[in-house]
């Protein structure tokens, strides 16, 4: 119930935002607009579960990237650089070209995902008090390896808050175990998890990313650098 | 909350963003509406992977954020080197390469 108000609410305000970004005329009234988007995302994200990349867009976005924007913007002044509104051909065709892009994104969004891959946590119900199934067991060994939790650590931690009097994963019904996955993975979300299979399974794209940051550094240095002899000695 | 209402609106997100890089000629609004397009697609990747139970989603979220940094980076210092040559940044005007 608590996330589709938080749906509702952060939903509204990211699309009204948006196209107060696309409307207002002054560049930094769009500005302000777009961090406004990006706060509703962050709150999107927070509702989903998401709570370090919600952090993350918070700082990034609309902090670091934000600012850059309004950097330039105040910069070259160009809050009097203002054209005539005028409704041209061109107009009309975007608006028709957005809104049947619109209707197919929407119509892939709706029929692209029909549940058949349904987490293992919400999977088919099974009889009450059934054993835990070798499925569950291997869906649990499987999230052990990519967080790198230790068996030890589930069952005293994670297995007496699905079933109070339970240590050990094996002796759970499959209910009970469908809540224990469930727990494992709402905790995806939070910072030393991203950080964990962040520095394991994805550390080779780590490592290209600061190497795309380096290259963009070089490359406004080397866009912004006068090339007037003046200024260069 | 079903994955179909966070899709919708993420490919709604995509749309404005695309009607705003072909309504708008100021080139810095067509850039803060391609980081809309580049968020609408974030917002994907975290409902998917939660879907999933898998966290890899969140894992490229970051991905593309230091994309979308470095994009900026890159894409206001053209602006602004343009804009020191030419002293517009509208991009009917900017016309050069037109063939």
């Amino acid at each position: 119930m608590a996330e589709q108000i938080l749906f509702i609410i952060f939903g509204i305000l990211a699309v009204g935002s948006a196209i107060c970004v696309i409307a207002f005329r002054n560049p930094i009234h769009s500005a302000l607009a777009l961090v406004l988007t990006f706060f509703s995302l962050a709150g999107l994200f927070i509702s989903l579960g998401a709570y370090f990349v919600a952090a993350v867009q918070v700082i990034v976005y609309a902090g670091a990237i934000m600012v850059l924007f309004l950097f330039v913007i105040m910069l070259l002044n160009l809050g009097r650089l203002q054209t005539t509104r005028q409704i041209n051909k061109a107009k009309v065709f975007a608006v028709i070209v957005g809104i049947l892009l619109a209707a197919e994104a929407i119509y892939i969004g709706i029929k692209a995902y029909d549940g058949t891959a349904v987490s293992p946590a919400q999977g088919e119900s099974q009889a009450v008090g059934a054993a835990i199934t070798s499925e569950q067991l291997n869906r649990i060994s499987e999230i052990e390896s990519t967080y790198h939790l230790d068996r030890t650590e589930i069952n005293s931690t994670y297995v007496p808050e699905v079933s109070e009097q339970k240590s050990t994963v094996e002796t759970l019904t499959a209910s009970e175990a469908n809540l224990l996955i469930a727990k494992l993975q709402g905790e995806m979300g939070k910072p030393d998890r991203i950080g964990t299979i962040l520095f394991t399974k994805f550390l080779l794209p780590f490592e290209v990313t600061s190497l795309v940051l380096l290259a963009a550094l070089i490359g406004v240095i080397v866009l912004v650098k006068r090339e007037d002899t003046d200024t260069a000695a | 909350m079903a994955l179909q209402y966070y899709l919708i609106l993420s490919a709604l997100l995509f749309t404005i963003g695309v009607i705003g890089v072909l309504i708008r000629r100021n080139a810095i609004i067509i850039f803060m509406c391609i980081e809309l397009m580049l968020n609408a697609a974030n917002l994907a990747f975290v409902a998917i992977g939660r879907e999933l139970g898998d966290a890899s989603g969140q894992i490229f979220v970051f991905f593309v954020m230091t994309v979308a940094a470095a994009e900026v980076a890159i894409g206001l210092a053209i602006i602004v080197s343009v804009f020191r040559h030419r002293e517009t940044i509208n991009i009917d005007e900017i016309n050069t390469m037109k063939g």
